[in-house]
């Protein structure tokens, strides 16, 4: 049929439908005595109009449904596995678009769990890794309404690998079910929902959002108490749209709309918060106590149910609940409110106003009236204020009534902004929680996201570590203005053997080499004639430039001398000059031809054109440069750089001009689907493609393997994405701003990769460990400390030694022998010129510049304190004892005003009283004050850390956090065993048997960042004193220093250090020659006015290093 | 900004994922609804979209998802027709036909040929029957998005409705 026709029977149909049915048989002949066959055409529709076979919308998709149902029914007869991981399958409880959840019994420990198994297909291999990290990581959730995660895994039955979780197994029913199953008054419901409030805030507090809370996924078990499944799967989700398809599709698909809140439906991600699920608990509630949902989203169109969430107000609950409803009415309000800052901050705010309803209390949900206390005021006291009730009613209303709108007015404006205010420092936990977590699983992009999100005002040590993590970017080096623009502009950065990165750059006069790092120049080759394309050779060794005339010249970038000249002979002008790894050959190439020649010599080796109606894309050396893969739009073609001859070649759409190959020849990947922006690895011999990887926004503009052939990186605008070269699983993704990169080489090590975009190159670190290890003890450390400059770290433990280090470097300065294996302390003096420790309860001091023992009489040690000396803390806040052996346990505020000793034996000296430190029982095993000395922090066996008002005595504060890793419970416990202070005092920091080291956020009293810090136990755990480093030192016999700057701005400072040391080297030098004694050497350079404070540290530090070779 | 091409994909796929987690689970007391499938995939695709402007507004999703769902359906009926090779297990129960006490059958693929068929000659009218029957959309946000009154998209519906019916027959 054609338009016309179609539209002459329109026209037909829609006279003759205004006709009455009789007629239209005479209208339709008449009309069609042209064409009769239109007739019966028309009447079959007039025959339809009516509706008979297309029913309206609705009906038709209820129709639909029962084709996809029954598909349920066959698929559902698929055979149970008996056996899954150690777990023992007993039945299969459901089937979701993810796979399968079966019921299972483990028998170490014996218990049920829930196994939920992840179909193949549901979750690529490259997201495995991701999975099993966010698994362990949810795993952490420890609460009991929470169903627990025991477990993550993979299994293979023969089908592949299939990855599964195992969580608690939850005998329950569904909310709603058990409300009605059991009967519940409205109140005892309330009481559900508030416990469910407290399940969800432990969440939050670990900065899990859920996202997908709906009655369904909430179980009541027989005792009655509600249990939240599926926690963080959301969250999950949040980094990877597929897995939360394969996901939250196990979940119902209808079912979830109505918890939304306005701001999730607006689809929005970034301003989704934890008050997102207080809202969809709102919603809970309201179906427990209504037994419907506030809206009915049945059958609306998206747009519809958008409009109605974030408009219209759910109607009043019904006359049932009437007796409550002006409260139930006010908290069911504020949950719901379409406004995040105007809703309840957190789910504990919701569970206390249910609570304080449920006690007969004043609820927060409503503006506090005189009007509305009284009614409170009075049903608590019914009796006695019965006849007080006119009184103050007519008091009240009337002149008053105006102050009060004005009062009411002020107080919703401070409850909203005291709800901004939780709420923000919830969303900055939860973010920090959440790029914490995106690091660790190596997604730098996600990571970045969520440090932007973080409130800006309460950033402090654990953002500008993360962001530290992530700004891995190096020297970035800009060619300057007097650079050329040239062709070649992929070819211009290289490392040299030595691992230097290399930048090559042209100016009228000369071809630039730099070393990026140290910026100094690497060489200067002066080339006057004018340039067309240069290229510098990966390994950095030879540099090649092309002329307007044609002429080809290759030099040697170590001698500067020129290798060879040759002249060719291409049509069109060449775009591309590329050297062969080991830079013997090089090819060079114009849209339509290809030359490969001898760089030493200038020899042409082959020569290639393609079809007129064909271009060239790009290319690249294989392996050692016997082959050529030339990559052309319709495919890839692979010659023999010797002979010339086309090895073989493979016709493939849609190719991009980014290839490369590996070291040894024997993959090569190409970027070869301009839809998909996935880079295809092919066989280097077939060209058979064996796999894929993808991750890019857009196609990958240049790609590397690494030197062992080990890892490949790709990137495109804004990211570097690792992938294992082998499994082709994700190894880390980078964050790359601001560049577009069109190279990419790798270091030798593989430990870093430069890129460049022709105009400036940026090298970044993406392995690097997020510390700086200080290695070199032979067992347990219990005491560090850093020197008043922070320059320095004095160390002891079990090995008998008492050992300096460079705090910039990580090396270890002096080793000092000490005959005991227990240390209380080991620190510096105020001036930073001896290291003071104490075995016991006596004092032994070197001299930092020489390692001498110091005679006792000479310990510069505070002279008030009535112990044995106590050295006085410089700068303030001190902590001298963590350590809680034979009792012996000691803390001191700098004026001598506070000091505890002994806990054990509750021996007081002065000032405090051991009943101060009730809680942790007699386990007291650290102790630090704050600097200011209001706060005394204490951490214990229990496993907690608790916070003192210092002059009363009274308890502020319960940290509570430092749970035993929970994968292996018998492994460690969460006894503390280090606490201390922050300089401004906004942060606390604690270490313990756990491994961890946890910091806490004193102003709200929730830990911000658990840093998985060693792998034993954590005795030290203690800020730098400028605050930017944290020190941690372990019963695995390292230290760590964890770095609030990125690592790379810090060579900065070493190499300043390192330069001002080779500055001082030959003073220190002459004076050791000419007094022989270091002990007089260090006095000579003490008393040495001529020098500043920094060559002094300098030339001391040199003085160390001879006066002491280290163990 | 996406093309409207590789837009269309990204919708199809995850609705072909939806529709087939569906398919494995069945809760108790739910059903299926083309309708709630697109809802589902918004939410997901628009909530995580990570470039702004991918497309205009709601309506202009649900037109591309009602266009993806369709195909959807038509896919999946298809592979399984292929799987049982039995046609009859693919007819659709029309509730409507209850009222008049028979059955009267539609075959999805039949319904997705005559749409394909509708488009080479009114490629508006196939347009809005998707968009009401797979994007669940209501007549005035039809008008909305075809850019009509909602007279002409009234009768054009009428129109659209009454062919393809007289094409299933």
């Amino acid at each position: 049929m054609d338009p016309a026709r179609f539209l002459r029977i329109e026209t037909l149909f829609l006279a003759a439908s205004e006709l009455a049915a009789d007629e239209r048989g005479d209208y339709l002949r008449a009309e069609c005595s042209d064409d009769p066959s239109l007739v019966p055409e028309v009447e079959a529709m007039l025959e339809q109009e009516g509706g008979t076979l297309l029913g309206g919308a609705k009906e038709f998709q209820q129709s639909l449904q029962a084709v996809l149902d029954r598909d349920y029914e066959s698929d559902s007869t698929v055979g149970i596995p008996e056996q899954i991981g150690r777990y023992k399958v007993l039945r299969r409880i459901g089937l979701g678009g993810m796979g399968a959840v079966y019921e299972a019994e483990q028998i170490l420990p014996q218990r049920r769990v829930a196994l939920k198994v992840v179909r193949p297909d549901a979750l690529s291999k490259e997201k495995l890794g991701r999975f099993l990290h966010e698994m362990e990581f949810l795993g952490r959730l420890q609460h009991r309404g929470i169903a627990q995660i025991f477990e993550a895994g993979t299994f293979d039955h023969g089908d592949g690998e299939q990855p599964f979780f195992a969580m608690e197994y939850v005998d329950g029913l569904q909310l709603l079910d058990y409300a009605r199953r059991h009967r519940l008054n409205a109140k005892q419901r309330l009481g559900l929902i508030a416990e469910l409030c407290d399940a969800v805030q432990h969440a939050h507090q670990q900065g899990v959002i859920h996202r997908d809370l709906k009655s369904e996924n909430v179980l009541v078990t027989e005792d009655g108490k509600p249990k939240v499944l599926d926690f963080g799967v959301g969250r999950m989700v949040d980094t990877d749209v597929n897995a939360k398809t394969a996901w939250t599709a196990a979940g119902q698909i209808v079912g979830t709309l109505a918890y939304m809140s306005p701001e999730q439906i607006s689809g929005r991600p970034g301003t989704v918060d934890t008050r997102s699920d207080v809202y969809a608990i709102g919603v809970m509630l309201y179906e427990l106590l209504a037994e419907r949902l506030p809206f009915d989203l049945r059958n609306v169109s998206l747009a519809e149910a958008g409009r109605i969430i974030c408009e219209k107000d759910p109607p009043r609950l019904s006359e049932k609940t009437s007796s409550s409803r002006g409260d139930v009415e006010a908290i069911l309000g504020m949950a719901l409110e379409k406004e995040k800052a105007r809703r309840y901050a957190s789910a504990s705010d919701l569970a206390n106003d249910i609570r304080n309803y449920l006690k007969d209390l004043p609820i927060r949900a409503r503006p506090t009236t005189t009007w509305y206390q009284l009614r409170k005021f009075t049903r608590r006291h019914r009796v006695a204020f019965a006849g007080a009730v006119a009184t103050v009613l007519a008091l009240s209303i009337g002149v008053v009534s105006t102050a009060v709108q004005a009062v009411r007015a002020t107080r919703n404006a401070s409850v909203a902004e005291s709800n901004e205010i939780t709420a923000n420092r919830m969303a900055y936990r939860a973010n920090i929680a959440a790029a914490s977590s995106a690091i660790a699983l190596g997604d730098a992009l996600a990571a970045r996201r969520h440090l932007d999100e973080a409130p800006e005002a309460l950033r402090h040590w654990e953002w500008r570590h993360l962001n530290s993590r992530i700004e891995t970017t190096a020297a970035i080096f800009p060619a300057g203005p007097e650079a050329l623009t040239l062709h070649g502009e992929d070819a211009r950065i290289a490392f040299d053997p030595n691992g230097r990165a290399l930048f090559l750059h042209a100016t009228r006069q000369a071809l630039i080499v730099t070393d990026l790092l140290s910026r100094r120049l690497v060489s200067t080759i002066p080339v006057t004639s004018d340039l067309s394309t240069i290229a510098l050779a990966p390994n950095g060794s030879r540099i090649a430039a092309l002329d307007r005339n044609s002429r080809l010249r290759i030099w040697d970038v170590a001698s500067g001398k020129m290798q060879s000249e040759t002249h060719l002979s291409h049509a069109e002008p060449i775009l591309a000059l590329r050297f062969s790894a080991d830079a013997a050959k090089i090819a060079a190439s114009s849209t339509k031809e290809l030359s490969i020649f001898d760089s030493h010599s200038g020899s042409q080796r082959m020569q290639h054109r393609v079809a007129s109606n064909s271009r060239f894309q790009g290319g690249t050396f294989i392996g050692d440069g016997k082959q050529y893969a030339l990559q052309v739009e319709s495919g890839i073609r692979l010659f023999d750089t010797s002979t010339g001859e086309l090895v073989t070649e493979r016709r493939m759409q849609g190719c991009s001009q980014t290839i490369a190959g590996s070291p040894d020849g024997s993959r090569i990947a190409s970027g070869t689907d301009l839809k998909t922006h996935i880079t295809r690895i092919l066989d280097g011999k077939t060209l058979a493609t064996l796999g894929q990887v993808g991750g890019h926004p857009r196609n990958a503009s240049c790609i590397a393997y690494s030197r062992d052939g080990r890892l490949l990186a790709s990137a495109s605008s804004g990211r570097i994405i690792i992938h294992d070269a082998n499994t082709l699983e994700l190894r880390k993704s980078l964050f790359l701003p601001v560049l577009k990169p069109n190279s990419l080489r790798w270091s030798p090590d593989g430990s870093s990769v430069l890129v460049s975009d022709g105009k400036e190159a940026r090298l970044l670190r993406w392995n690097l460990p997020p510390y700086l290890e200080l290695g070199g003890h032979e067992s347990f450390i219990y005491v560090a400390s850093w020197s008043p400059d922070g320059t320095m770290i004095a160390s002891a433990g079990w090995d008998q030694t008492v050992r300096l280090w460079d705090a910039w470097t990580g090396k270890q300065l002096a080793a000092l022998p000490f005959e005991t294996d227990f240390f209380n302390y080991v620190g510096f003096s105020d001036d930073g010129s001896q290291v003071l420790a104490m075995p016991r309860r006596e004092f032994v001091a070197w001299d930092v510049a020489t390692g001498n023992r110091i005679p006792i009489r000479e310990i510069k040690a505070p002279e008030h304190s009535p112990l044995p000396p106590l050295p006085r803390s410089a700068r303030g806040g001190s902590k001298f004892v963590q350590w809680a052996r034979g009792g012996q346990n000691i803390a001191t505020s700098p004026d001598g005003s506070l000091l505890l000793h002994d806990y054990r034996v509750t021996e007081i000296l002065t000032g405090i009283d051991r009943s101060m430190l009730r809680g942790h029982g007699d386990s007291i095993r650290a102790v630090a004050a704050s600097f200011d000395n209001q706060y005394i922090a204490s951490g214990g066996s229990d496993g907690t850390v608790r916070l003192w008002d210092a002059r009363t005595g009274d308890q502020l504060a319960l940290l509570a956090g430092h749970r035993a890793t929970p994968t292996d419970p018998g492994f460690s416990s969460a006894k503390v065993y280090s606490v201390e202070f922050s300089r401004d005092g906004k942060r606390l920091l604690s270490g313990g048997d756990n491994a961890r080291v946890e910091l806490w956020d004193l102003e709200s009293g929730k830990d911000v960042l658990s840093l998985q810090a060693h792998a034993s136990y954590v005795h030290v755990a203690a800020f730098s004193p400028d605050g930017s480093r944290i020190l941690s030192g372990s019963g695995d016999a390292t230290l760590r220093i964890w770095d609030s700057v990125p690592s790379l701005e810090r060579r900065r400072e070493i190499r300043a250090a390192e330069a001002l040391q080779a500055e001082m080297r030959p003073q220190v030098k002459r004076l050791m020659d000419e007094l022989q004694d270091p002990a007089l050497v260090a006095g000579e350079l003490r008393a040495d006015e001529s020098l500043d404070a920094e060559q002094r540290r300098a030339a001391l530090r040199i003085l160390l290093s001879r006066s002491i070779s280290p163990r | 900004m996406s093309s409207p091409e590789s837009l269309l994909e990204e919708v199809y796929s995850e609705l072909r994922g939806l529709a087939r987690s569906f398919m494995h689970k069945r809760p108790p007391g739910q059903t299926l609804q083309p309708t709630a499938l697109v809802h589902e995939a918004y939410l997901r695709l628009a909530g995580h979209a990570p470039e702004q402007g991918r497309w205009e507004s709601r309506a202009h999703f649900c037109a591309v998802a009602a266009k993806a769902m369709r195909q959807v359906l038509a896919n999946h009926v298809r592979d399984k027709r292929a799987q049982k090779r039995s046609p009859d297990g693919d007819r659709l129960t029309l509730s409507e036909a209850v009222a008049e006490g028979g059955t009267t059958q539609v075959d999805m693929l039949a319904l997705h040929d005559a749409l394909s068929d509708l488009s080479k000659v009114d490629s508006r009218k196939a347009e809005l029957v998707e968009l009401r029957f797979f994007g669940g959309l209501t007549m005035t946000e039809i008008a909305q998005v075809l850019d009509l009154s909602t007279a002409t998209v009234e009768r054009e519906w009428r129109v659209a409705k009454a062919w393809i019916g007289a094409q299933l027959k």
